[in-house]
């Protein structure tokens, strides 16, 4: 009977198994030879592991390269928690006061956030430098993490903050050279296709794809760190001295174009770009357009030397300061009789130019206003160039050209003002203005290399120095630009104050007071231009914006080293 | 003597040398699959382990480089002065002799139109960069 029982059992356990193994043979041979398309497609997807490979945005130079540093990307801490576990312990008041304390936070907004014990990510405060959130993680609090990030870091806070621009949350730039040239910057991510173990983690031997990132590419400007850094502190003193709305001011080599200089104010903290009102951020050398006032005159009295229609000799008759012309008076700020064009220029007689203009036509005045890129844009390397306003000759009025004339009617930018003096103290060639000096990856080889530019040549050579003369004499005694002067240098250049235009006409106690010039006459280096917006209660050129000219010409012809005039040299 | 030939008939397997020799290659590649893919895995977490460390020298670099920047520039600079009660002035035009070096070769000096020397050398020297 047990021989029976044995020999009974072990025929149905083996029957049973050989089904069962059948069975499974059989689904075996059902998923692995059959057309499962779907099941496939699901279980390849679920063992998908896909990564992105973030490269690292490139970084922003001075023209001296990598010794000065402006903008990089750097490492990062986010400071996060996990609400479920702080719940579970109970520790969600003591660990809000903590986080509070260290990251100067709100408390209950900390512990709002981690009372929701139904989650297990809430982030705490995005953005800390190591240190920083060294002093959290070593408080080994239970639920709190730190998690790798990288953030845009601008190290010296607001400065250059117009040029540089600033990066959005999701990494592309938004302003300035970060959006200029972005798809330099930005460079290539890379990814990986793989599948994943249990564990989640990647199988290498699975790697299917794996294309490498490219860093983005670094850019050097043709700002030189030390003449910005002047200009802005004298853009700083200017703002507090004179209570103004806007101070801006540009400093360019006149041979090359290169901007090397280039500030705004009010500026802001590139680092808490998200905290600045719209009014801070615009970049007002290029992004503002006002009416240029007398510093324009150097266009007519350029258009009629060019012209051969006067000399610096020929007389104009500035009607003693008051003068009707089509039924409207013009004024000058102090009356002069007879003057030659020389002195117009140097006392800026608004009358002996608007007499000019009548002289040059509204055709020619145009063209020359056009030739000298007002209603253009230079084409600097940066977003947000405005073109100005100068209106076609069609829509003049009778007395427009004795308006547009002494720079009232036609509207600018700061660089193209001193587009227009860089022209004329560059022997009549303006360049194309640029701030990029060279794009290059890792160092080797160059992307892109800036060269100097002509854009055009509005004046001739003969009109070009003549006029370096007659600028030179504004900053003499008598001039209005007097201010301007630099010890040991002559300094050739044009006060202007525009009445600001509000509500559809010119206000008497808002003005923009500028001066544009360069330096030495003789062989021009830097032009160089300051525009205040509604200074108070001062609000002349001459008065508020030469002496700023003056004194960052001072200290950019030191820093450049540029022969004083008339020094001699000792033979070694 | 019988007895003794039953002895020797023991009913035994015998692998014949041709099978041994493939079960043999076949255990032998199995084993080097299994060492191979073990390799693999290792060199991935090795991979790994490296990519990371190298993480964290890049980040090491960019702090230092960061921080390195702070303190060069113009305002910590001008700060340190004041801090350290040091003065600095630019000196007065009469206080600056300008030198020129017979032994420059001529690209190194900037002559004007009516032949006077203007600079004799070519750093900081604004008109001469690039020549």
């Amino acid at each position: 009977m047990k021989g029976n029982d044995f020999k009974h059992r072990f025929v149905v356990s083996t029957v049973f198994l050989v089904l069962a193994m059948s069975g499974l043979g059989v689904r075996l041979a059902f998923l692995h030879l059959g057309t499962n398309k779907e099941i496939r497609e699901d279980v390849a997807l679920s063992r998908r592991w896909e990564k992105t490979i973030n490269v690292r945005r490139g970084s922003i130079y001075d023209r001296n390269g990598e010794q000065n540093v402006l903008a990089m990307d750097l490492p990062v801490k986010n400071i996060c928690a996990d609400p479920y576990v702080i719940g579970k312990n109970d520790h969600v008041f003591d660990t809000a006061v903590i986080l509070a304390e260290t990251l100067d936070l709100p408390v209950d907004e900390i512990a709002v956030r981690l009372s929701r014990s139904n989650r297990r990510y809430v982030p705490i405060k995005r953005f800390l430098l190591k240190e920083e959130a060294n002093n959290i993680m070593t408080r080994n609090l239970a639920g709190v993490f730190a998690e790798d990030a990288v953030m845009r870091f601008y190290p010296q806070k607001s400065f250059m903050c117009h040029v540089l621009g600033f990066v959005n949350y999701e990494g592309a730039g938004s302003a300035g050279i970060e959006q200029g040239l972005d798809k330099y910057l930005k460079g290539c991510p890379g990814f990986i296709e793989s599948d994943k173990n249990a564990l989640r983690q990647e199988l290498y031997t699975r790697r299917e794809r794996y294309v490498a990132g490219v860093d983005g590419a670094d850019v050097t400007l043709t700002i030189d760190q030390n003449i910005q850094y002047m200009v802005e502190k004298i853009l700083d003193e200017l703002m507090d001295a004179h209570k103004a709305k806007g101070a801006w001011a540009i400093v360019e080599r006149v041979k090359t174009g290169e901007i090397i200089g280039m500030a705004s104010r009010p500026s802001f903290d590139l680092n808490k770009f998200y905290e600045t009102d719209e009014n801070a951020l615009l970049n007002r050398t290029i992004g503002s357009v006002y009416e240029p006032g007398s510093t324009f005159k150097m266009v007519t009295i350029a258009a009629a030397l060019n012209e051969g229609i006067v000399t610096p000799e020929t007389i104009v008759n500035c009607e003693n300061g008051s003068w009707f012309y089509k039924g409207r008076v013009l004024r000058d700020y102090r009356p002069h009789g007879d003057l030659n064009i020389a002195d117009t220029l140097k006392k800026s007689s608004n009358i002996g130019v608007a007499k000019v203009a009548l002289m040059l036509g509204d055709k020619k005045l145009h063209e020359y206003a056009s030739r000298f890129g007002v209603g253009e844009v230079t084409g600097i390397d940066l977003p947000g160039e405005e073109r100005g306003i100068l209106k076609s000759v069609s829509k003049w009025s009778g007395i427009s050209s004795t308006r547009i004339a002494i720079g009232q009617g036609v509207a600018v930018t700061a660089l193209q003002m001193i587009s227009v003096i860089c022209s004329i103290a560059n022997d009549g060639f303006m360049m194309k203005p640029y701030i990029v000096r060279a794009v290059s990856r890792n160092g080797d080889g160059s992307l892109m290399k800036s060269q100097p530019q002509v854009r055009t040549r509005p004046v001739s050579q003969e009109t070009a120095s003549t006029m370096r003369k007659l600028l030179g004499y504004v900053t003499e005694e008598g001039g209005t630009g007097k201010a301007a002067k630099v010890d040991g240098y002559s300094v050739g250049g044009k006060t202007g104050t525009a009445q600001k235009v509000i509500n559809g006409e010119y206000s008497s106690s808002a003005y923009v007071a500028s001066f544009v010039g360069f330096l030495p006459v003789e062989n021009p280096e830097i032009a160089i231009i300051v525009v205040v917006d509604e200074p108070q209660p001062f609000h002349t050129g001459g008065y508020v914006a030469a002496p700023a000219f003056g004194k960052i010409a001072e200290h950019t012809v030191r820093y450049l080293d540029i022969q004083p005039t008339g020094q001699n040299i000792a033979l070694k | 003597m019988r007895k003794n030939k039953k002895k020797r008939q023991v009913n035994a397997f015998v692998f014949s040398v041709p099978y041994a020799g493939v079960v043999v290659l076949i255990t032998t590649l199995a084993l080097v699959y299994v060492w191979l893919g073990c390799r693999c895995e290792s060199l991935g977490a090795r991979i790994v382990s490296l990519e990371g460390a190298k993480r964290a020298v890049d980040d090491q670099y960019y702090n230092e480089k960061c921080r390195w920047a702070r303190m060069k520039s113009p305002v910590n600079i001008e700060r340190a002065l004041v801090k350290n009660n040091i003065v600095m002035q630019v000196p007065q035009k009469n206080q600056v002799v300008w030198l020129r070096d017979l032994n420059l070769f001529d690209n190194q000096m900037d002559v004007q139109k009516d032949g006077i020397l203007r600079f004799a050398k070519l750093e900081k020297v604004v008109g001469n960069e690039g020549k």
